[in-house]
């Protein structure tokens, strides 16, 4: 969580020396880390370990750090920097850096973490190579050499909010170092059952890839390892109806007003309880009367033509957003159209269902292509949708093989803050007096383009947006509503619920609908997208 | 308050010599303690470039030319017992890695064939395979994590061996997390411990660790070692920025046929085919214009690769690593032209590998029983100068030989008792070094040593630098008894393990430079300035130092050659 607004960490050339704090923390003899400063001489290009070791040289040598190779070969010198796991031999220091050990790893004394605890995984699920002769022809599949890139800085472990040392869960980790043995064409065993129980507790939310030095995106490949247990396993009646909301949709919303006060008793919380497995304390959405929201643009004068993709949750559970998505973008002046294809298939791909999400992807990037190459560009609400149509789409599907056509496709606050960044965005707002807070969804996070919509909202005068927010909500897209992963998701929720109990705001916003509900579920917090904000200020 | 724990074998460093060693006596049914003072496959064997030679897989070739290839690079001072068991079990060796999971590079047809492999300077036919080091260092991890008789110590500092008469009976340690004193006591124990190249840092190649606890401890234990003089400097290593200093480029195959070398005046000192060329042969070519100070603003030598883009094997070469991002740092610090051979690259020599180092019989026994050294640990079987991807095979097939040949007696035979006298007193030697309350943090001693070594005891050397050298480590060694300041932490001190460190480095550097003090030729990696020429007539021996009566004594071995 960050309070206030450190903005972008510009490059700070041309200075004599800069100041940097550094964790310091005795287990001990200290109850608390704490943050010292140190000043260090600016080097032309020099790295964190080079700082680390002038501050050791020169300053004090009780400051205990790892490093080994100085260049990207050995993985021990990850800490964070500036909140966000990194390389310290390949990072470039500047001013005002803060060094913080990693996350979720016993720590030793000030930036170094145990490692030894590691081990235990490696035995517990046997993870050893096993083959009974070399084969003469091997040739390793693509994820093989992917796989390999890693090489165990551990980033990913402080990054993971499933992980924890004191459960039964290697976090990413673990999950890489089956991989490899699962893609090596080799290896005899194929741990297929240890890979199941590693994907009970993965929740998909991509936070490994973020600061992976590496790039081995390794939830690409829990992605493709889930599809192959799916394909093993049956689906209960409940998985096939929660991967299918567009369908839910239709057959809930128009009988909705009826459905809504039906969930809201506990009794028939308690039967779908028992009958469908969906535990009765997680959030339930809302469903409307699912009106269609496509349309056809209003034709405009400026250059931009933006077409909205209308998600599941737009149609069927909030379409206030949807309209108020468009209400702005034609405010701004953009010839925005609306249109819904159906379902962006994350819930397939939540589920391991790649081969219906396949269908969704082929499907959906059609009439991506077509409104790209009319002169369109793509920008969905939510930032699921978008993830998986930018990511999962050319990733996992093959999908959007063009370069260009990636890169026409926007998250919502991303898109308005490049109009405002381009001068183009109409910021004569009204005056909102109100304290808020902002969640940062994790697929928001992992796709590595900060928080735009914090930027715009602070553009709002008289809006404080106190706090940002960015721990794992724990809901996981659907994981969150289902019986046997209702504690999972609890335990790795609970952190940012009791943050944001903490801060004592009444309105916390988010572009990610499963946020939404679980911050009004269990933080007793309203929660709404914050184009709602902006569109209030526009009027 | 020391904690005691008994063991058939101890195997001090856990890099490639050591864990094989390890796995392999614990599949034999010996209880095995693998101690590392950082992590299991954490040292060199991790950041090494990660090729391996084979005895031979291409027509013509075989363990017997490659034993030719490494006495003729080794420059005739090699062990030919020693070279002839790494020649002969090179391919076995390259079996057990791959056993392990590790996967080397194969042909476009997914073969392990002549095709995938690289022909390395000074090696007459292409027998080296390549792959990612820390695939390697993953490997034995995971093995060694799943071995049931192994029990692992990570982040142990081993500062003694235990000495009972003329049997070395286990092992003194320090747990760095609590600094709690570990007494491991063993019927055999295992150096595989590595080298000592942090001696010159920044100017290295190596990794944190590799401060010479072997040698030193060996040295402290009365054990002979041998060629102490022979460091090998790696000739193309990066030269700036300064936190990139010292870190390792590539092999001279690098240059490929048409790759030159030019000095700081503009003149090209080498034009064609360095990439045939042993390591040594390549650093002795800069090593003359170094001392001369014909240098670039860096102190090296340009590299000039331009000359390799018109051909097919080096645009393979550098598709190949392009693909795993080897040179990924050449973008960052010289620039995207450097990377793509258009600019040429500041090259300066590296200290990289200890040729030297505990002396060993041909089953890896030292001049002490119950005591085995291994890999780079171990010293003879490189002599002058080591060929590349042969201490990757030397590391497998010593280790898998301390393993099987101590499974072969260490049931049968009764553990040695260590008097508790021997533990007390070396345990209150420890304890003293916490919270001493001199003017000088180690830290600082540390750099003055290296920068001592870099500048007096490096790629060029000459009498009266190697002399000025040893007064100077004995005003050292005198600060290291009485002036340090180190911390009372008990949570992984850092001052104390720079300062048992610093000891253990100038135990190395003492030897190196007396050692090279007493070498009066060059050959090899040893130059010397006033004593430019090879001297076969006088000096086809090899040195072995000492302690005997508490001083460091050096003594001579006349090589035996057979056939060669």
């Amino acid at each position: 969580m960050t309070h206030g607004t450190w903005g972008k960490m510009k490059g700070t050339r041309g200075m004599e020396e800069y100041t940097i704090r550094i964790s310091r923390f005795n287990p001990e003899v200290d109850d608390d880390p704490t943050l010292k400063e140190y000043t260090v001489p600016h080097v032309d290009q020099g790295s964190v370990i080079a700082a680390l070791t002038y501050v050791y040289e020169e300053i004090d040598s009780t400051l205990l750090f790892s490093y080994g190779c100085r260049y990207k070969l050995c993985g021990k010198c990850a800490i964070k920097i500036n909140g966000q796991p990194g390389l310290a031999c390949e990072t470039t220091l500047e001013d005002r850096m803060t060094l913080e050990p990693l996350d979720n790893l016993p720590v030793i004394r000030d930036l170094a973490v145990d490692r030894s605890g590691l081990l235990e995984p490696l035995r517990k699920y046997d993870l050893v190579y096993s083959a009974d002769h070399e084969p003469e022809v091997a040739l390793q599949p693509p994820e093989f050499s992917q796989l390999m890139r890693c090489n165990e800085c551990l980033s990913c472990l402080s990054n993971c909010p499933a992980y924890k040392e004191e459960i039964d869960y290697g976090g990413p980790f673990f999950g890489v170092k089956l991989a490899e043995l699962y893609y090596d064409i080799r290896d005899g065993k194929k741990q297929l059952s240890h890979l199941e129980s590693f994907l009970d507790q993965c929740i998909q939310c991509r936070q490994c890839d973020v600061n992976c030095p590496w790039d081995v995106n390794f939830s690409e490949i829990s992605s493709k390892i889930k599809g192959e247990v799916f394909k093993h396993k049956g689906v209960s009646v409940r998985d096939w109806l929660m991967s299918r909301p567009h369908l839910v949709g239709h057959l809930v919303s128009s009988v909705s007003s009826f459905f809504n006060s039906l969930v809201k008793k506990k009794s028939v919380r308690k039967i779908i309880d028992v009958l469908l497995r969906i535990d009765e304390r997680a959030p339930f959405p809302e469903y409307h009367p699912g009106k269609a929201l496509s349309r056809e643009a209003i034709e405009r004068t400026t250059k931009r033509k933006v077409a909205y993709f209308v998600g599941c949750f737009d149609r069927f559970n909030d379409p206030d957003t949807a309209k108020s998505s468009l209400f702005v973008l034609e405010e701004n002046g953009v010839e925005a159209t609306a249109f819904d294809p159906g379902c962006c298939g994350a819930p397939f791909i939540g589920l391991g269902d790649l081969e219906s999400a396949r269908n969704r992807a082929v499907a959906v990037s059609g009439e991506l292509e077509k409104l790209i190459n009319q002169g369109y560009d793509i920008v969905a609400s939510c930032t699921t949708c978008g993830a998986v149509m930018k990511c999962e789409y050319p990733l996992l599907f093959n999908q959007l093989k063009e370069e260009g056509a990636r890169t026409r496709i926007f998250n919502l606050g991303d898109y308005l803050w490049q109009m405002h960044e381009a001068g183009e965005l109409n910021t004569r707002y009204q005056e909102i007096k109100r304290r808020v807070g902002y969640q940062s969804p994790c697929h928001l996070r992992s796709q590595k383009i900060g928080t735009p919509f914090v930027d715009l909202l602070r553009l709002i005068p008289g809006l404080e947006v106190v706090a940002t927010f960015d721990k794992c909500c724990g809901m996981a897209g659907t994981m969150g509503f289902k019986k046997e992963r209702y504690e999972l998701s609890q335990r790795v929720g609970t952190p940012l619920i009791d943050e944001i109990r903490g801060e004592k705001l009444d309105l916390i916003l988010s572009d990610c609908a499963s946020c939404q509900m679980k911050i009004e579920n269990d933080a007793k917090v309203n929660s709404i997208h914050p184009i709602a904000m902006i569109r209030q200020a526009m009027q | 308050m020391t904690k005691e724990f008994d063991f058939d074998v101890i195997v001090i460093g856990a890099g490639g010599a050591g864990c094989a060693a390890a796995i392999t006596a614990a599949r034999n049914g010996t209880s095995v303690a693998l101690v590392s003072k950082e992590g299991i496959g954490m040292g060199n064997t991790r950041m090494s470039g990660g090729e391996m030679s084979s005895s031979g897989v291409v027509d013509g070739d075989s363990a017997e030319v490659l034993k030719q290839d490494m006495m003729r690079g080794g420059e005739y001072l090699s062990n030919e017992h020693l070279v002839d068991i790494i020649a002969r079990n090179a391919s076995s060796a390259i079996r057990f890695v791959q056993g392990l999971g590790h996967f080397f590079r194969r042909d476009e047809q997914g073969r392990f064939s002549g095709k995938a492999a690289s022909r390395l300077g000074g090696h007459s036919f292409p027998r080296s395979f390549g792959g990612l080091a820390a695939s390697i260092a993953r490997a034995l991890r995971n093995a060694v994590a799943n071995t049931r008789s192994i029990s692992v110590f990570e982040d142990t500092l081993i500062t003694t061996l235990l000495r009972e008469g003329d049997e070395i009976r286990g092992a003194l340690g320090v747990d760095l997390k609590t600094s709690e004193c570990v007494v491991l006591k063993a019927k055999a124990t295992v150096l595989a411990t590595g080298g000592c190249g942090w001696l010159y840092y920044p100017q290295t190649t190596n990794n944190r660790t590799a401060t010479g606890e072997g040698y030193a401890i060996a040295f402290e234990a009365g054990v002979q070692l041998v060629d102490m003089e022979m460091v090998q400097f790696f000739p193309f290593a990066m030269n700036h920025p300064p936190h990139l200093a010292g870190t390792l480029l590539d092999e001279p195959i690098l240059a490929g046929p048409k790759g030159k070398l030019i000095n700081g005046l503009g003149e090209v000192i080498a034009d064609h085919d360095i990439n045939k060329m042993t390591r040594a042969q390549v650093t002795a070519l800069m090593a003359q214009e170094i001392s001369a100070g014909r240098t670039t603003e860096w102190g090296g030598l340009k590299l000039d690769l331009s000359g390799n883009l018109d051909v097919p094997e080096m645009l393979e070469f550098k598709r190949v690593k392009d693909e795993v991002n080897f040179f990924e740092k050449v973008r960052i610090a010289y620039g995207e032209k450097a990377f793509n051979w258009k600019d040429p690259w500041d090259v300066s020599p590296s200290s990289h590998y200890m040729m030297g180092g505990v002396k060993i019989d041909p089953h890896g026994h030292p001049s002490m029983k119950n005591l085995y050294a291994i890999g780079e640990a171990a010293g003879g079987a490189m002599g002058a100068n080591r060929l590349g991807s042969t201490s990757i095979a030397d590391i497998f097939v010593t280790g898998i030989e301390a393993g099987k040949e101590m499974s072969t007696w260490i049931k049968e035979r009764e553990k040695g008792k260590i008097s508790n006298s021997l533990i007390s007193r070396e345990v209150e030697k420890i304890e003293k070094l916490f919270g001493q309350k001199g003017p000088k943090r180690p830290i600082r001693l540390k750099r003055e040593l290296q920068k001592l070594m870099r500048e007096n005891v490096g790629i060029v050397r000459d009498g009266e630098r190697l002399s000025g050298a040893l007064s100077q480590i004995d005003r050292m060694e005198e600060e290291v008894e009485n002036a340090l300041s180190v911390s009372s932490i008990r949570r992984y001190n850092t001052e104390f393990l720079d300062t048992v460190e610093l000891k253990n480095m100038l135990t190395c550097a003492r030897m190196i430079a007396t050692c090279a003090l007493e070498r009066k030729e060059s050959r090899g990696a040893h130059l010397r300035l006033d004593y430019p020429d090879k001297d076969d007539d006088h000096w086809l021996k090899n040195i072995i130092i000492q302690k005997k009566e508490g001083k460091m004594e050096t003594s001579f071995s006349e090589i035996e050659i057979s056939e060669i």
